[in-house]
């Protein structure tokens, strides 16, 4: 197995995660859904290795990693809020984690390629950046450093819908392109639907239910039918 | 014509009315006045309103009234209406006018620092009104100026009570220069031996929750809270000559610490820590969390994030708190008494003149240590504003 989280709890700040247990297979495209508040960023954390987990374990290609500092871990990670540096320009941000890992040309360009932002490398400054600019900033600097597994903390949030429909053609063409494999989490399922094959749903620190997305969608649990699900039809 | 017939009913007005008041000479200096001002009272009642003439008139029956009048400042209401009828037409600079007028006649003694004053008050009270539109601000702005004023008063006032021969001579004065010198080069390097220590622990104090930092963080105000003589006595003590420390230096190092340069420096750092600290907190508190995170997530280890992303975006804040513990170093006097009044620091030797030959010999060396304090200053803090700029 590629990846899996193995039994984990963690508290933090009064919350808590309680024994998560999942797994997916390399270059997977894994969606992981939740309301507001159910502990995904929390979680998304402790895969980065920004927390160390109470308990429980992660393993990635078979080797424990639960205790391996984030700078280690080759784990790639968008922050919700795109986190770019403001000190930096647009190309010091991209390159910044090259000076820890070896640059590769044309992994470099074609991800720049693939991403179109070939003509913001010249920007000096991020502030100005659009939101679907920084965002794709931002997923390029996580991706320079060839990250094994690659984070995105709800990777749509504050775009406008153009800028949507081409961040979620990007993504899926990293991974379909390149072979990433990626953790998308989210609480919107419409994001996911048709490029993730499988999924796990995080239900107040717990996943309450995971498998194959049409198996969640056609069999909903009752209790996330009347709570999360709402009324609406999925 | 018009004129010529102003003219003429001034002079008769002068001779029948004003010649019971004042001699010819003084006489003669307010006809001139009113006749500039009757020449440009035409003018406004030619151009503008009547409303603005009537207006016109009002301002000089004012001036009238309470220069002429009641002040019996003859000379002064010729030099007002001069003023008064060339100014009238540049509307931005009347209510300067009237300040001026104002404190001159209500508050003689003081009319220069009080006219500064109320003029800066304006200028600002009228900004903050024409940018923002809201009585509530100015009114705001109008009860915080009165504690602006309780500050700059006193400097104020000393600063026009000197002449610049008592600054030049002050300033020629070997002693005073030797202390300002003393002044500078201790506060200096206690500021930079704050900021060598105090950051490390700042970024600690405002990224991690550890049992018993509450208690720290209150022990950093600490010396805030400790009136200044003390922390002498508790330097004297500690660092003193019959103390183990101040006699391991002077018997290893031919050093003194109390009545040394060791003894300021010592001082200086107690009393400033504070104030590089807490703005040092606030400046890394003021950087986001999530930068970090990313720069972990794309390799660097927590000394790189440090160096390169924390450290950086805090700088400017540091530095702002660097400005501080220097100026507070700088006017470091009441622990000095006690533990190093010699080599003396520029605020000591004023005190120390002022003990010997009282007030009016310090005065200058007062406004001349201000002066170089300011200096000093607005050039960390132009340094400063480039290390922003720079760094965007």
């Amino acid at each position: 197995m590629f990846f899996k989280v193995n039994g984990l709890n963690k508290n933090w700040e009064g919350f808590s995660l309680k024994d998560i247990s999942f797994e997916m297979e390399e270059g997977e495209y894994f969606a992981l859904l939740g309301p507001c508040g159910a502990g995904k960023t929390l979680l998304l954390n402790a895969i980065a290795g920004l927390y160390r987990p109470d308990s429980g374990n992660i393993f990635m290609k078979g080797h424990r990693v639960t205790l391996l500092p984030a700078e280690k871990r080759s784990v790639g990670y968008l922050f919700q809020k795109d986190a770019l540096f403001p000190h930096l320009s647009v190309k010091e941000n991209i390159y910044y984690g090259l000076k820890y890992h070896q640059p590769d040309k044309k992994y470099l360009d074609a991800i720049f390629q693939l991403l179109g932002i070939q003509e913001l490398l010249a920007r000096r400054d991020t502030v100005n950046l659009s939101g679907g600019e920084a965002r794709k900033v931002a997923l390029a600097r996580s991706l320079a450093v060839k990250p094994r597994l690659l984070l995105l903390d709800e990777p749509l949030s504050f775009l406008d819908p153009l800028s949507r429909q081409k961040v979620i053609q990007s993504l899926e063409s990293l991974n379909k392109q390149i072979g990433i494999s990626i953790i998308h989490v989210t609480h919107d399922l419409q994001e996911v639907r048709g490029i993730a094959k499988n999924m796990a749903i995080l239900f107040e620190g717990a996943i309450a239910q995971a498998g194959p997305v049409d198996k969640l969608i056609s069999e909903p649990l009752d209790f996330l039918k009347e709570r999360f699900w709402g009324n609406s039809n999925v | 014509m018009i004129y010529l017939f102003l003219f003429v009913i001034l002079l008769g007005l002068h001779f029948i009315f004003f010649a019971s008041f004042v001699d010819s000479g003084t006489n003669a200096v307010i006809l001139a006045a009113n006749f500039l001002f009757a020449f440009n009272g035409v003018k406004v009642y030619r151009r503008e309103s009547l409303n603005k003439f009537i207006l016109y008139l009002f301002g000089y029956l004012l001036l009238f009234v309470f220069v002429f009048l009641l002040s019996k400042a003859n000379l002064l209401f010729a030099i007002f209406v001069i003023l008064y009828s060339a100014i009238f037409n540049i509307r931005r600079l009347l209510p300067y006018l009237i300040i001026l007028i104002f404190s001159l006649v209500f508050v003689t003694p003081y009319w220069l620092q009080v006219s500064v004053l109320l003029g800066a008050f304006y200028f600002f009270a009228d900004n903050i009104y024409k940018t923002t539109y809201s009585r509530f601000f100015v009114v705001l702005f109008s009860i915080g100026f009165i504690s602006i004023i309780l500050i700059i008063f006193p400097i104020l006032y000393i600063f026009l009570q000197v002449t610049p021969q008592s600054l030049l001579s002050a300033f020629k004065n070997n002693e005073f220069q030797q202390a300002l010198f003393n002044s500078l080069i201790t506060s200096g390097i206690s500021s930079l031996i704050i900021l060598i220590f105090g950051v490390p622990f700042a970024y600690v104090m405002a990224r991690k929750n550890f049992s018993g930092k509450g208690v720290l963080d209150n022990l950093i105000n600490l010396p805030i809270l400790i009136p200044q003589t003390v922390v002498g006595v508790a330097l004297l003590v500690v660092l003193g000559p019959k103390s183990p420390v101040g006699e391991f230096m002077f018997k290893n190092c031919r050093l003194a610490i109390a009545n040394g340069y060791l003894g300021i420096i010592a001082a200086q750092i107690f009393v400033s820590s504070p104030f590089l600290i807490r703005s040092a907190i606030n400046a890394f508190e003021g950087v986001d969390q999530k930068l970090e995170d990313a720069s972990r997530t794309l390799g660097a280890s927590e000394f790189n994030t440090f160096m390169r992303i924390s450290l950086p975006l805090a700088a400017s804040g540091i530095f702002s708190g660097f400005i501080l513990a220097l100026a507070r170093a700088l006017s470091e006097v009441g622990s000095l008494m006690v533990i190093a009044y010699h080599p003396m620091t520029a605020p000591i030797y004023i005190y120390d003149q002022f003990i010997q030959y009282g007030l009016s010999e310090i005065q200058p060396m007062a406004v001349l240590l201000v002066i170089s304090c300011l200096w000093a200053f607005i050039g960390l803090h132009w340094l400063r504003h480039q290390l922003v700029r720079k760094a965007k």
